[in-house]
């Protein structure tokens, strides 16, 4: 009779938990799917600040959105040539933008999926969320404190910083700039005009075509591989972050290297780098093929090397 | 943070400051244009230093036959008993001896120069009359610095105030990015002192300000917009 009573008592306490737990879950997480006509042209301000944020561009005039909505409220609103979107987290919750979590309690992440027409200047803000950007052929404005940011495909022009989320490109544009403190940045693609920094986390350009170029790091290494435009200038600076370059062996560009306090290691041509009067800095200067293209690097103590591939 | 020491900036410059100080020192030498100034008379002390010969050789013979009779005098140590190794004295007294020494120095080539007339070379340890603001490039690093740090001042001022509205961990990490940068500042605004010349270094040196500036920007409008 005893025993009966103990099993019986556990499965009621069982039976509550759940059901406890179930009701706050279905609470916490409900589904949007909302659409409203918008401007072909117009701009789009989203703000989530946990969870994700993915924007596509369609050829539609209409803004569609779905997903899932955790702590907070989901508003989204439309207006003549702008619109809004995005969840209001409760108060009280502030503290908890970048981790997700205040003073013991749990914020839920809402996911936003959304669908913008294709020329749509979209600008999104997230704190530890995650942002993804494809097929945007309007500007992008893109800020998280501790989130990803990827983008793909044709934006006008594009902004993305970001302070510890790693930074993903994969754009043709006329002009990127990219701004990090502890995360990576890699860059692919064609852009006229790039420019990125970073403070530790590292900057890598694989197999992109840049016109102008300015990519620059405190502590993070620099690594860019590909071509070298005709025509282009590419400025690598560090402090104290490795600057690597691997450019084909036939490469045709202008080289201005100096390193203050490193070694720089000379893979594409035969010339040696050049003792400064302060017998500890050196520099490089040559023009590779029939030059055409200024590459012109400085680092403070980290090393440089030039590759050929 | 109180004004820095003269110990405390020697060991700085002689990179023995204790770590867990260091950032706090930088810190504060970016904002207390007192303390900078000081700090870049040291290390401008140490350049004009390093540009001395190690020894000068007076040419008069009285010296050399003073000299001979020294080297003649010198006791023959032997081999095996070591001599006692006198304690030397810190840095930064050695330092402070050196600018006395130098001071003199200078105004010995002043007095001889000025004693030499009008229409003689100005050369020498501090002979040389102040150029123009714009044709001298430490100059005007030191204007466009002097505008860096100020903006820098007042952007810090901000975040100072308002950073109690980033959630800890993003605060922790602005923080201990904004240490590498300062650090950065740091090391390439002691190279130009060195280098006052290296116009690659000094453009180093302001892209370093530059990239603290737009850090502590963006510090300031994440805590402003938190």
């Amino acid at each position: 009779m005893r025993r009966s009573l103990i099993v019986l008592t556990a499965a009621l306490g069982l039976f509550f938990t759940l059901g406890s737990s179930f009701h706050r879950t279905a609470h916490a997480q409900q589904r949007v799917n909302q659409r409203q006509a918008a401007t072909a042209d117009g701009l789009l301000r989203i703000h989530n600040l946990v969870g994700s944020v993915r924007v596509v561009g369609w050829d539609r005039d209409t803004i569609a959105v779905s997903g899932t909505i955790g702590s907070g409220a989901f508003y989204f609103a439309v207006g003549k040539g702008s619109g809004k979107m995005g969840v209001e987290l409760p108060d009280g919750t502030a503290q908890a933008r970048a981790t997700g979590k205040t003073e013991g309690r749990d914020v839920t992440g809402s996911t936003l999926e959304v669908w913008v027409p294709r020329r749509t200047r979209v600008w999104v803000k997230t704190a530890s969320a995650s942002i993804t950007v494809d097929d945007v052929t309007g500007g992008v404005d893109l800020y998280s404190v501790g989130g990803s940011i990827r983008v793909s495909g044709a934006p006008q022009d594009l902004h993305a910083e970001s302070m510890d989320g790693a930074v993903e490109l994969d754009v043709t544009t006329a002009a990127a700039r990219i701004r990090s403190a502890g995360g990576a940045v890699t860059l692919r693609g064609a852009i006229e005009n790039a420019v990125a920094s970073s403070v530790s986390g590292s900057i890598t350009v694989v197999g992109a075509r840049l016109q102008r170029g300015r990519l620059e790091t405190v502590t993070g290494d620099v690594r860019y591989e590909g071509a070298v435009e005709r025509g282009s200038s590419l400025d690598f600076e560090s402090h104290a972050g490795t600057i690597t370059l691997v450019v084909p062996i036939d490469v045709s560009a202008d080289f201005d290297v100096t390193a203050f306090n490193g070694d720089i290691r000379n893979g594409i041509h035969r010339v040696l780098p050049r003792l400064g009067n302060d017998l500890r800095s050196k520099s490089l200067s040559f023009t590779a093929g029939d030059g055409g293209a200024q590459v012109t690097i400085r680092n403070f103590k980290g090393g440089i090397e030039l590759l050929g591939r | 943070m109180p004004h820095v020491s003269d110990v405390v900036l020697n060991d700085l410059h002689d990179g023995t400051l204790d770590p867990g100080v260091l950032d706090g020192v930088q810190r504060h030498l970016l904002a207390c244009r007192a303390c900078r100034a000081r700090s870049d008379g040291q290390l401008d002390l140490r350049r004009r230093l390093g540009g001395l010969p190690r020894s000068v050789e007076p040419q008069s013979p009285l010296w050399r036959g003073i000299r001979a009779r020294i080297e003649a005098e010198r006791p023959v140590v032997a081999i095996d008993q070591a001599p006692v190794v006198a304690r030397r004295p810190p840095r930064w007294l050695l330092l402070a001896a050196a600018a006395v020494t130098l001071v003199v120095a200078s105004s010995a080539a002043t007095l001889l120069l000025v004693d030499g007339g009008p229409g003689r070379a100005r050369t020498g340890i501090g002979a040389f009359a102040p150029l123009p603001a714009s044709a001298d490039p430490a100059a005007r690093f030191a204007e466009a610095e002097a505008a860096y740090l100020a903006a820098a001042t007042e952007l810090m001022a901000v975040v100072e105030r308002e950073r109690r509205n980033l959630p800890p961990d993003v605060a922790e990490r602005a923080e201990r990015a904004l240490a590498l940068i300062d650090q950065a500042v740091w090391e390439t605004r002691a190279a130009l002192a060195s280098d006052p010349h290296n116009r690659a270094l000094a453009q180093m040196a302001l892209t370093a300000h530059e990239r603290r500036l737009e850090f502590l920007q963006r510090i300031a409008r994440w805590s402003t917009e938190s």
